[in-house]
């Protein structure tokens, strides 16, 4: 008899236990508080898929009545795939319970995934088992052998599993997440996951902005897009990189050495929409944060989860162009895509910002087996902007310049930027076991070019051996041509328990980089880019090899421990070619230019942090509560141009505190508050200085300060992520005196310039589904995005004027369509992007030598209008 | 709601707090100019010099954060950082009872080590020639008087015009002056000497010319004169 096989399943309710440690996605630093804190709905997940399925056995001592019995159980499906925490939740009685639990546990899996990331789900499966009469003979066994390839068991030895498993067609349910955390989880305060409902509820005009909504951060464009963003956080001038450590997928954005900056990090080629997640770590806490981290880290995770083909076309102020084509083909892993955006503008002002440029990308995720998966990636980008430079704010009051002017020496209108980058890479991440061993390896190659022409100062330069050319304008000529490849291999323990008591997980891994760079520099005549002065003509190999291992431990379910410990070696070959110059000492006469050095430096960096909460075994009214501390030390490299013949490569050794708490008095998932205190020591800082164009530096410095940031869900339509920080940096002690400047003026308790104490964000998104069209839903959503700067500090006790901007987006779907209308800078106001208090004459018959304040215009209202077509 | 109130009050008292400084400030002062002392002296060649007129044109003025011995470079052109500039040039009559202000400088705090200046003729860099700055009809140094000794006595009339020699560089440069202008400066004073700007003119040697003896470009005298102006220590600065 052909036994029934209808299936029950139910979905008794989807409970997520989302993973830190997936394999895929595994941040350097935990992370996922933001969505483990947050409702989704059902549709929002792709469920779990089964791989394979196994029919239980009918118990030998077994019967049934007709019409037979159900049993049904709950599990938990892995990230990796597997089951877990079988539950009965309807018996059938003992032996049919046993024989599903067993049956169940051969199940495999590929795994639900929330936002392209694989997550632990927990789901209901029913099996059903045919009725069977009890033999007259007691005891003895049935005679066939139950089948174990589903479908094909004899009726009566079998039970039944379900065909299909496609919790699509489950009842809905509301997804919570219900806090099984996973070890290691980075529990900083200061640690932050953007997810893509924050990254898109704002106007985002490049993937640079994007990190406008991490606390405490502003993102300032002093050049348009010809050089890379300035970046602002937690009281550090981050420059264009220099204090802030970037990763897109595997493959770091800051270059080592670069002339312009230290860690100079464009993220220009970087496509917006193929963005899925940010994560930030504020502070220096984990123990893969390596160079550069010193104001934090953060990994831009690639990832399209609206899968399918789009092409999107936008138009807006100022000749504003874009041409987006995104193709992820539907059913495949979320990092599976190619996408090419190509962009042109003229620019606001006087046609002194237009720009073009290309970025092309792709990626692949190819699963190799149950336990093995690769990523392959590549990317390309191109661009070049007409600069603007600077303008002195005396001469716009004076009405000399109109506020979006350049200068109209030839000098000044020679300046742009020029770009270009080339990257692959690749990851292999192979899983050990379902508790989450695993070992990962990436492995990078990444070209870059760079040259700027910029005229911050005007006529100033002149050299004591060349007098006849003061005045020839100091448009600098920079070329930094880099070539690195790198590689990282990470071991992840996996859960275990430490000293057979305490729930542990361990990691492991060494990263390595190697680079050669080519740099020149010269000061140039606008014509046919004619030098009248050479300034840097060097070439640098660099290596960097750091190693590094961490551990998250908890001794009490209110208690963690993060330990960590790195350790990092660089090596410096410098072919500097015209080291040596001396000042009126004719050269011929005495040596040949050139500086051949070579610099070897190591640092040791130890990291803790201490997560103590919730409380509510232990009290009570603490139970919303959770505090953390944490100490580590991190590094940057130096300039390698800036070392000498066998010097201990110095480090910018960087020791960062923090402390804070987090607070949810309605539920983490309705409204997470934190607040934290921070404080950072550097034994040697850099400050910007546009009359060189460069980083000087200014000694010892801290900052010290606080954030407090919410980040709330009231209703389903609405999310709210908002943070003010503050921030004090302060020298500590004179900068070193030099023969330049033997007395420095500055003191001990002096600001750190162009520092904003205050930062403030807020970003809004809403989204709601109108109604009905032709039978096809009309969604519309809006967001807002505001930041607030305060007054920054100027070199010679100036203060810049204070920023306040409000952007706004407005979107509506149907269909295959979508068009949406974003707005920067609604209120149309006349703002400073950057300011700058520093020497220049741009006045050759009124040449003054006292630093005057600079700006450079920040944009105007700006409307973009995006049609976009799916399908 | 009650705790909302209190944080964003909370907010806009730190927002308002006293942040400090970068330190250095941009600061103002006047310049004045010291009388001379006696406008009667005898050189080192035992002349009795008496004055009559003396009108010194002074400025621009830079005052510099390099030492004047700064050998990386060029100590007597290198200012390293500006810290203090007297744009404008004044007539400055040296015989004149009180002190003499001679303008108002804008500058910085931070530890001066050398001065630059110019007498009235300013060369910018960019341009193909000296700017006169001074009052019209001024020139650079004027001396008249006469010199008397054993009996003789001449009459002179000396009128100098002293310029520049290239483009973006001052008459004098790497001139010692040590100071340190702070908030609280209000002058810096400078005194200068017409018995220095005479010592390299020996009226013994003067050639035969009616007088009173005046300066004929390019001559030996004007070289004599020229070099007593912008040579050794021909100023010298005090703040208060």
């Amino acid at each position: 008899m052909k036994m029934k096989t209808r299936l029950l399943i139910l979905m008794i309710g989807l409970q997520f236990a989302v993973t830190t440690a997936s394999a895929q996605d595994a941040p350097p630093a935990g992370d996922d508080d933001e969505v483990a804190v947050r409702p989704v709905k059902k549709s929002d997940v792709i469920p779990p898929k089964v791989i394979h399925m196994q029919a239980p056995k009918y118990p030998e001592d077994g019967y049934a009545e007709p019409p037979g019995v159900k049993v049904q159980l709950k599990i938990t499906v892995t990230a990796e795939g597997t089951v877990e925490q079988v539950e009965v939740v309807t018996s059938g009685g003992e032996p049919f319970d046993r024989e599903a639990r067993a049956a169940v546990l051969l199940w495999k899996f590929e795994p639900a995934t929330y936002e392209g990331k694989p997550l632990a789900v927990r789901i209901a499966v029913p099996f059903e088992f045919p009725p069977r009469a009890r033999p007259k003979t007691p005891g003895k066994a049935p005679e066939k052998t139950p089948e174990k390839t589903p479908g094909k068991a004899p009726e009566k030895t079998s039970g039944k599993a379900p065909e299909k498993f496609d919790p699509h067609d489950l009842k809905d349910g509301e997804i919570l997440v219900h806090g099984v955390r996973k070890i290691p989880k980075l529990p900083v305060v200061g640690a932050f996951v953007i997810d893509r409902r924050v990254l898109s509820a704002a106007p985002q005009p490049t993937a640079a902005d994007m990190l406008r909504t991490v606390p405490g951060f502003y993102v300032g464009h002093p050049q348009g897009e010809g050089i890379a963003n300035s970046l602002f956080l937690r009281g550090f001038n981050a420059e264009h990189g220099q204090d802030f450590e970037l990763f897109a997928g595997e493959v770091p954005v800051n270059l080592l050495g670069h002339l312009h900056s230290q860690g100079y990090a464009d993220l220009h080629f970087l496509i917006p929409e193929v963005v899925h997640s940010l994560h930030v770590i504020e502070g220096v806490f984990d123990a893969q944060q390596g160079d550069f981290a010193v104001a934090g880290s953060g990994f831009f995770r690639y990832g399209v989860t609206q899968r399918g083909t789009r092409l999107a076309l936008t138009f807006g102020s100022f000749g504003h162009q874009r041409l987006l084509f995104l193709h992820a083909p539907r059913g495949a892993h979320p990092e599976t895509f190619v996408a090419v955006a190509l962009k042109s503008s003229d620019g606001y002002g006087p046609g002194n910002r237009a720009s073009r440029s290309i970025s092309a990308m792709g990626r692949y995720h190819l699963t190799l087996g149950t336990r093995t998966t690769l990523t392959l990636h590549a990317g390309a980008y191109a661009g070049r902007s007409v600069l603007p430079g600077l303008l002195r704010l005396d001469d716009h009051q004076s009405g000399a310049y109109g506020f979006f002017d350049s200068y109209s020496y030839p000098t000044a209108q020679a300046q742009s930027g020029y770009s270009s980058r080339l990257e692959t890479s690749a990851k292999l991440v192979h899983t050990l076991c379902h508790l989450g061993e695993r070992w990962e390896f990436s492995v990078y190659a990444l070209r870059t070019d760079f040259m700027l022409r910029q005229n911050l100062s005007g006529f100033l330069l002149w050299y004591p051996d060349e007098p006849e050319l003061r005045g020839a304008g100091d448009l600098h000529l920079q070329t930094n041509l880099d070539d690195t490849l790198g590689a990282k291999l990470q071991y992840f323990s996996g859960k275990m328990r430490l000293l057979d008591r305490f729930p542990t997980e361990f990691t492991t891994g060494v990263q390595l980089r190697s680079g050669n760079l080519t740099q020149r520099e010269d000061l140039i005549f606008p014509a046919q880019s004619m030098i009248w002065r050479h300034l840097v003509d060097a070439e640098v190999n660099v290596l960097h090899a750091g190693a590094f291992v961490g551990s998250a431990t908890r001794f009490f379910p209110w208690l963690n421990l993060n330990a960590g410990f790195r350790a990092d070696g660089l090596a410096f070959l410098v072919n500097d070619e015209l080291g040596n110059r001396q000042y009126n000492v004719p050269t011929e006469q005495a040596h040949q230019l050139g500086y051949k050095r070579n610099a070897f430096g190591t640092h040791l960096g130890p990291r803790l942090l201490l997560e103590a909460g919730p409380f509510d075994r232990l009290v009570t009214p603490l139970d919303q509560f959770r505090i953390y501390a944490g100490w580590g030390q991190g590094f940057r490299s130096p300039p390698p141009r800036s070392l000498q013949e066998g010097e201990s490569a110095p480090f910018t050794r960087v020791d960062s505190w923090e402390a804070g708490l987090k607070f949810s008095p309605w539920g983490e998932q309705i409204a997470l508050f934190r607040l934290a205190g921070f404080h950072t020591y550097l034994d040697m800082d850099y400050a910007f200085d546009p009359t060189t164009a460069r980083a000087n530096p200014i000694g010892d410095t801290t900052r010290t300060g606080g954030v407090l940031s919410v980040h709330a869900r009231p209703w389903r339509e609405l999310t709210l992520s908002a943070s003010w920080t503050y921030a004090k940096a302060v020298l500590q002690g004179p900068p070193l005196a030099t023969p330049e400047n033997p007395t420095p003026g500055e003191k001990k308790g002096d600001l750190v310039p162009y520092v904003p104490p205050h930062v403030g964000r807020v970003d809004l998104a809403w989204s709601r589904r109108l109604g009905d069209l032709s039978g096809h839903p009309v969604a519309v959503s809006a967001g807002l995005g505001s930041s607030y700067l305060s007054r920054r500090p100027l070199p010679y006790s100036q203060w810049s004027d204070p920023v306040f901007l409000v952007d706004l987006s407005a979107q509506v779907a149907w269909r295959e369509f979508s068009f949406k209308l974003e707005a920067t800078n609604v209120l149309d106001t006349r703002w400073h992007d950057m300011e700058y208090n520093f020497v220049s004459q741009w006045n050759p018959s009124q040449s003054t030598n006292l630093p005057a304040r600079h700006f450079v215009a920040g944009a105007p209202r700006t409307i973009l209008g995006t049609l976009e077509i799916r399908y | 709601m009650k705790w909302l109130a209190i944080l964003t009050f909370s907010l806009l008292t730190l927002a308002g707090c006293d942040q400090g400084t970068t330190g250095r400030e941009m600061i103002e002062y006047d310049v004045a100019g010291a009388p001379e002392a006696d406008p009667t002296f005898t050189d080192d060649r035992g002349w009795e010099i008496t004055l009559t007129r003396a009108e010194l044109t002074f400025g621009p003025l830079v005052f510099c954060s390099h030492q004047p011995t700064f050998l990386k470079s060029d100590s007597l052109t290198d200012c390293g950082q500006v810290l203090g500039e007297l744009g404008a040039a004044a007539t400055w009559d040296l015989l004149a009872a009180d002190d003499v202000p001679l303008g108002r400088l804008t500058g910085i705090t931070g530890q001066v080590h050398s001065a630059q200046y110019d007498f009235g003729w300013n060369w910018p860099a960019g341009l193909g020639s000296p700017l006169w700055r001074g009052e019209a009809g001024a020139a650079s140094l004027t001396l008249a008087g006469t010199a008397a000794k054993g009996g003789v006595t001449h009459a002179f009339d000396f009128t100098l015009d002293a310029k520049p020699r290239a483009a973006g560089l001052y008459t004098v440069a790497g001139l010692a002056a040590e100071g340190s202008p702070s908030p609280a400066t209000t002058r810096v004073t400078l005194a200068v000497s017409a018995r220095k700007f005479l010592r390299y003119i020996d009226f013994d040697l003067l050639e035969e010319q009616a007088e009173p003896f005046t300066l004929v470009p390019g001559s030996a005298l004007e070289n004599q004169l020229r070099l007593g102006l912008t040579t050794g220590t021909p100023a010298t600065f005090t703040w208060r």
